[in-house]
């Protein structure tokens, strides 16, 4: 398979591509921007754009065989590493660092076969020691095909919040610090505040705007034909300018998207919130796991978007909404519920400190025993109560 | 009929602890399961309802009482075995302060059965709240039987502290332990509510009783401890390093046969453990000390849960010495699950081999080339060196055979099956004890380098390679500030041919800096240096060995001190014997 | 794609490239081997990244073209085949191969998904003898680090020049270094870092007769004789000046009879410390003795006959080291030079009668006992 094209990001593209004719591309590049709008296919361009043989005015040619091989990430020169999750230890570094190799290589064919999918991940995924002395093993060398080459790290993040992360940083540091000739590294990171300040000093930013609703609705027309247009539509409005997010919100063959499920579970939620009986709220927070905020946070984020579409019907508003489709329950609810833009406005700030916890290392099914509890007091009871005695009674 | 029992001399009565012994039916057990050991039973039987709320009946098949003397029983301090206040110092059988029966009888109703060997015609007393109630003739074989109803009928603020009668049970069942463990020939049983809740024939050793209590999985991983200084001596059986776990223990002291708790020698154990099992792992121990009248004062506590040892400080190092000298033998690595045939350890019987406090990593050297083959050793010295051979031992061939499979384990080929050995962790424990030694003695070399490393670290790594300097220097580091933060390397170790110094370098100063596991598990600088140093120095997995090096690595592993060991609590050998293999061979 | 060639051709050609196929990679292609054809006869070529090698075999070719396919597979077939003339050729993306009543097919991928191979103007390099060369690589290539931590020294450094060319080799505690005849050349003088590897192929590849041209293009350094072909992929980095820590200023000097020295370097280092293999030696007016102390094993003593000028020295040796690099001087007698008992050692070949010239140079660095 071949990458698809990389969509929008012109200004960004013509940035690089000056600077690159200038002989002024900065070595080491931080690619930043909100998840699933594009940073890793922006810096394989890139890596196709050092490599192109036939390189025009208006970037790579796209038909030499230097750029066939990038289109189909297997050129020698280009190397694409990510977080993977960490596979059974083999007892000694060298032995994990195979066993990293080899898990990089299945998700490398992965990606390979299908370019094109949602950046959603529930996996606990790092970027480990072993996969960087990999790299800097690989980056002692000259390149192997072409006259430059170029080092992907995406979700640079992940080089923190694991043992060996300093161990990890440390030893990226030692490259970027003084980068091989012809060698260009680009990191990607869509909270580049969590990166390492040492690896961030290292490198120039770039920043990758949202795109337009409708370059999204555009793009998923053209390269998701299975989609039908109402689903296509709805996508196109959650994903906050992100294909990679949009994606996450199409059918997987029969399957629901991850984000649309994700969706889903945060209208569920939002429905218990309504529930005046306390017995369904506690057995809805009871169905999610005890450890592992990971998913939760996703959820909130997306209840987050119920709410904010509840508040725009209640208050009549025509502006379109986000959860398209859902249009006639919104109203409905909102006019048994006797509900009103206020104190959903409150609502959305219980969610939003209740996304903070998820963040955190607290216990999901207390998370969203306790949100549902205040949302509940927020819409239904409309009364406002202490934190400690709403937890008292989660315990 | 002959009179055993006596009135105690008032003088000393009072010399005993004033305090209660009952508090709970467990208590009540273990005085009546005591009484029953002394009279030299062979078989006990509890039973017991309610948690022994209800019901306790302890009967054994033991010497039995004429009934003059099951009179004087139930007299509070009439005893049957001292005679005046300096035995009291000396060994004492288990019952000896004679309250018990009394305490007992005052706040339950009991009832006595008992017939002296010899005798056709038995006794029985009903005692209510202490009162005698009748004393009658009953038909019974020899022994003794004592019931006990509803204790605490008349103390009713005690009873209410009971717990449920499941804890109750369980903790019946903890006091019968120690002593069906210090009896094994003694056959316990314990039935509640007609369920049985121990079942312990008469059993041939430790090991053995073991195995009835918590099976083969932990009887198979245990290995003899024996220690001996002057009249003083350990010996027992403890869990195999790479059995233990981390969480609850079973540690059971004894001395003169009687359980007691010390937990200053439960640290002395975990002690002789250090290095071979990680700092969290509790391991099992079952530790029999015997120490001559008059170095220990077993009535510290009416309880007697407690003694006082006149010279603690050596029985501690005792037991510590015969923990690290129990994990020097190849017995002590890990096998591939329980052995079908435990060791045999006879308490009561001679020792199989005496440790001598001196021996040292020769006679270990000496030890596994007596084993395995290899003349050379016997060569030498033309001693055992304190090794007794076993069975088959005299049969010695040639060294061991050995292959380097995976790149990551050496097998060998020994005289009872085969030795897996993880080549990273066998270098660990090589290199731990030589960087030891280097602090201790001296005496390291450092190979020169050509292009001397020029590395720059953090000022907190900076800061502690300034401390480190000396003992750096005493592993073969030869270090040198070069201001700011950078270092230059002149001089380093090189522990073996694939050694990369400016990494291990790094990983070690780094580690130390930071904190990890490892070093925190330390006790002491040297150590934590060690540990570091060997952890980051040692061959690795994946590297290819030739033969030469893997019969080096061999033949250093077994010249350290605890060979079996690395130095993070895990195995550097795992043990494959033949029986192991003929049994999955269906032979 | 359609030619004949005889079995012994084409089995000969895939063995020498199937070498170089990686046994894992992150790209499935590379565990292929690619055949084309060209205007005289068919290219077999096999790479890992780090090293190709293209081996060219003269041939009718009836159909031109090219493919790749699976090289352990193509190299077990041509294994067992009988002798004889082997017809190979393509039908979209198979190959299929014919000889005599055996018939093979095998599922291949396109060429253009092989890396294109680096192109070296081998009519721009230097050439050198394949004895010379041989011997340079045989008298350098020990000495490499395997240290991942210095990468420039895990390769060999490796100078080209007008009419000569020189290896160094060291992993920080020993040095090798040598220099031999080159054919003339336009190039500039070039430093490169050559990965073992490579010179593992050369060794490999490569005889005593042939005539080695060497050249260099962009990133790789490439070797060629007889139609075979060995491209290397170079270490990036710069290598640390070995010019410098060569002694200038050594006024101690032993020239030893090598196989008695040796011998009892030997002899001595059986009671060394089996980590640290040291020795020491005491050099004096015509003698050198040896000592070593080992705590827990025993001691050496022994003694040989030397012709030695300047002050008396004790200085110490891993002893492995020393066997090493005595081993590759390999002439009758060896000349060691010495400043001080932390300062490097040098060794050098005496040429006596009979023997080849070479110029050759070793440095040991001691060990030294600290406390």
């Amino acid at each position: 398979m071949t990458l698809h094209p990389l969509e929008g990001h012109e200004d960004a593209r013509a940035a690089v591509l000056r600077a690159f004719l200038a002989g002024h591309l900065p070595s080491v590049l931080l690619l930043h921007g909100p998840t699933g709008v594009g940073k890793q296919r922006f810096a394989l361009w890139i890596g196709q754009l050092l490599l192109c043989e036939q390189l025009q005015p208006s970037g790579p040619c796209g038909g030499c065989h230097a750029c066939i091989l990038a289109l189909r990430v297997e050129h020698p020169d280009l190397h694409w590493y990510f977080p993977v999750p960490r596979p059974p230890a083999r007892g000694s570094p060298e032995r994990d660092q195979e066993a990293l190799e080899e898990v990089r290589s299945e998700r490398l064919a992965q990606r390979r076969e299908t370019p094109l999918r949602p950046s959603y991940s529930d996996e606990v995924q790092g970027l480990h020691f072993a996969t960087i002395r990999n790299l800097r093993r690989e980056a002692s060398r000259r390149p192997g095909m072409g006259p430059r080459r170029l080092f992907l790290v995406a979700d640079a993040e992940a080089l923190v919040a694991q043992e060996s992360a300093q161990e990890a940083a440390n030893a990226l540091l030692k490259v970027l610090e003084e980068p091989p000739t012809d060698t260009w590294f680009v990191l990607t990171a869509s909270e580049p505040g969590r990166l390492l300040p040492t690896v961030r000093s290292r490198a120039s930013p770039l920043y990758l705007p949202p795109l337009p609703v409708t370059r999204v609705r555009e793009f998923l027309r053209r390269e998701w034909s299975g989609a039908g247009e109402a689903e296509i539509e709805k996508a196109a409005e959650l994903s906050g300018g992100a294909i990679g997010r949009a994606l996450g919100f199409l059918k997987d063959g029969e399957d629901e998207g991850p984000l649309e499920r994700t969706r889903q579970e945060a209208f569920f939620l939002l429905r218990a919130a309504l529930d005046p009986e306390a017995a369904g709220r506690f057995s809805r927070a009871l169905e999610f796991d005890p450890f592992g905020a990971r998913s939760l946070h996703e959820i909130l984020t997306l209840l987050e978007t119920w709410m904010r579409d509840l508040a725009a019907v209640a208050a009549g508003a025509e502006t379109p909404i986000l959860n398209v489709g859902a249009r006639e329950w919104l109203s409905r609810t909102a006019g048994e519920r006797d509900l009103h833009a206020l104190p959903l406005a409150r609502a959305v700030q219980v969610v939003e400190a209740a996304r903070e916890r998820a963040a955190g290392n607290v216990n999901p099914q207390l998370i969203v025993a306790h949100l549902l509890l205040e949302l509940n007091d927020a819409l239904v009871n409309r009364t406002g109560r202490v934190l400690a005695a709403s937890q008292s009674e989660v315990s | 009929m002959p009179r055993t029992i006596q009135i105690l001399p008032d003088a000393v009565a009072n010399q005993i602890a004033a305090g209660e012994v009952v508090e709970r039916p467990a208590a009540v057990v273990k005085e009546l399961v005591e009484n029953s050991l002394d009279a030299g039973a062979r078989t006990i039987l509890v039973r017991i309802e309610q948690g022994g709320k209800r019901t306790i009946r302890v009967g054994d098949d033991g010497s039995g009482m004429g009934r003059e003397d099951a009179l004087l029983s139930l007299d509070r301090h009439a005893t049957s075995k001292i005679r005046s206040a300096e035995d009291l110092r000396g060994v004492g059988t288990f019952g000896f302060r004679g309250e018990a029966l009394p305490s007992i009888a005052s706040v339950s109703r009991l009832s006595l059965d008992t017939c002296a060997r010899g005798e056709v015609l038995g006794t029985r007393i009903q005692l209510r709240g202490g009162m005698i109630g009748s004393v009658e003739d009953v038909a019974r074989t020899p022994g003794t039987t004592i019931t006990v109803e509803t204790l605490f009928f008349n103390a009713p603020a005690r009873a209410k502290f009971l717990s449920s009668p499941t804890a109750e049970s369980r903790a019946v069942s903890e006091a019968i332990i120690p002593l069906a463990l210090a009896h094994p020939g003694v056959a316990f049983a314990l039935e509640s509510e007609g369920r049985s809740l121990l079942d312990l024939p008469p059993a041939a050793d430790l090991v053995e009783r073991v195995l009835q209590l918590w099976g083969e999985e932990t009887a198979g991983k245990l290995i003899p401890i024996l220690a001996q200084d002057g009249e003083i001596t350990v010996r027992g059986v403890i869990q195999r390093p790479d059995a233990t776990r981390p969480g609850f223990r079973r540690a059971h002291l004894f001395v003169g046969g009687r359980p007691f708790r010390e937990a200053a020698l439960l640290r002395a154990a975990d002690r002789g453990y250090r290095t071979t099992i990680p700092e969290k792992n509790r391991p099992w121990l079952f530790l029999f000390i015997e120490s001559p009248r008059g170095t220990v004062d077993v009535n510290v506590h009416p309880t007697k849960a407690e003694v006082r040892f006149r010279d603690r400080k050596a029985i501690e190092e005792l037991v510590e010495r015969g923990v690290r000298a129990a994990l020097e033998v190849p017995e002590s690595a890990a096998t591939f699950e329980a052995r079908p045939a435990p060791p045999v350890l006879r308490v009561a019987e001679p020792p199989p081999r005496r440790l001598s406090p001196a021996e040292t990593t020769e006679r270990q050297m000496a030890l596994f080339l007596t084993r395995y083959g290899a003349d050379a050793a016997a060569e030498g010295s033309g001693d055992e060196v304190g090794h007794q051979p076993g069975e088959g031992e005299e049969e010695r061939g040639a060294p061991p055979r050995l292959w380097q499979v995976h790149h990551a384990w050496i097998v060998a080929e020994v005289r009872d099956g085969l030795l897996l050995i993880d080549q990273h962790a066998a270098h660990e424990r090589i290199l731990y004890e030589r960087v030891i030694g280097r602090f201790e003695k001296g005496g390291e070399v450092s190979q020169r380098l050509l292009f001397p490393l020029t590395l720059r670290l953090t000022a907190a790594e900076c800061a502690m390679v300034e401390d480190l300097k000396g003992l750096l220097q005493r592993m073969g580091f030869e270090v040198e500030g070069f201001g700011g933060d950078t270092v230059i390397v002149h001089g380093v170790p090189s522990p073996h041919p694939y050694f990369d110094s400016e990494r291990c370098f790094r990983e070690m100063i780094a580690e130390l800096t930071v904190g990890s596991e490892l070093t925190r598990a330390a006790r002491n600088q040297h150590e934590r240096l060690a540990k570091s140093f060997a952890c980051k120095a040692a061959i690795k997995a994946g590297q290819a060995l030739m033969a030469p090096e893997i019969q080096e690595l061999f033949d250093q592993l077994f010249a350290t001190e605890l060979p079996y060991h690395d130095v993070h609590g895990r195995p550097t050998t795992v043990r494959l014997g033949l029986g192991e293999l003929e049994r999955r061979f269906g032979r | 794609m359609r030619f004949t060639i005889t079995r012994q051709n084409l089995h000969q050609g895939l063995n020498a490239v199937s070498a170089s196929l990686p046994s894992k990679t992150t790209l499935p292609v590379l565990s292929n081997i690619l055949l084309e054809t060209t205007a005289d006869g068919v290219r077999i070529s096999g790479t890992d990244l780090d090293v190709a090698v293209r081996i060219r075999v003269a041939v009718d070719v009836v159909e031109q073209g090219s493919l790749t396919a699976p090289g352990k597979k193509l190299q077990e077939i041509t294994r067992e085949l009988p002798e004889g003339p082997v017809e190979v050729s393509t039908r979209g993306e198979q190959i299929e191969l014919r000889c005599g009543r055996s018939h093979f097919k095998l599922n291949g991928l396109p060429a253009a998904d092989f890396p294109t191979l680096p192109d070296i103007p081998f009519d721009r390099g230097w050439t050198a003898s394949g004895s010379n060369l041989l011997a340079l690589i045989r008298h350098t290539a020990f000495a490499v680090s395997t240290e991942e931590s210095r990468p420039v020294l895990n390769g060999v450094l490796w100078e080209l020049r007008d009419r000569e060319m020189r290896m160094v080799a060291t992993n920080g505690h020993r040095l090798a270094k040598m220099t031999i005849p080159a054919g003339p050349s336009q190039e500039t003088t070039t430093q490169l870092i050559v990965p073992p590897a490579a010179l593992q192929h050369v060794q490999r590849l490569f005889n005593e007769s042939d005539t080695v041209q060497v050249a260099r293009g962009g990133n790789h350094l490439g070797f060629s004789a007889g139609g075979t072909e060995v491209y290397t992929r170079l270490i990036d980095g710069t290598y640390p000046n070995y010019e410098q820590v060569i002694p200038k200023d050594n006024d101690r000097f032993a020239v030893v009879e090598r196989k008695g020295f040796e011998s009892a370097v030997r002899r001595v280092a059986a009671v060394a410390s089996e980590q640290t293999h040291r020795i020491r030696m005491k050099f004096e007016d015509g003698r050198v003795e040896f000592n070593v102390l080992t705590p827990d094993l025993g001691e050496a003593h022994d003694e040989l006959e030397v012709s030695y000028t300047g002050e008396p020295l004790v200085i110490g040796f891993n002893a492995n080291y020393l066997l090493e690099v005595l081993r590759y001087v390999g002439t009758q007698e060896v000349r060691l030079g010495f400043k001080a008992p932390e300062r490097a050692a040098t060794l050098e070949p005496v040429s006596g009668d009979g023997e080849a010239k070479r110029d050759y140079l070793c440095l040991v660095m001691p060990l030294r006992l600290v406390d």
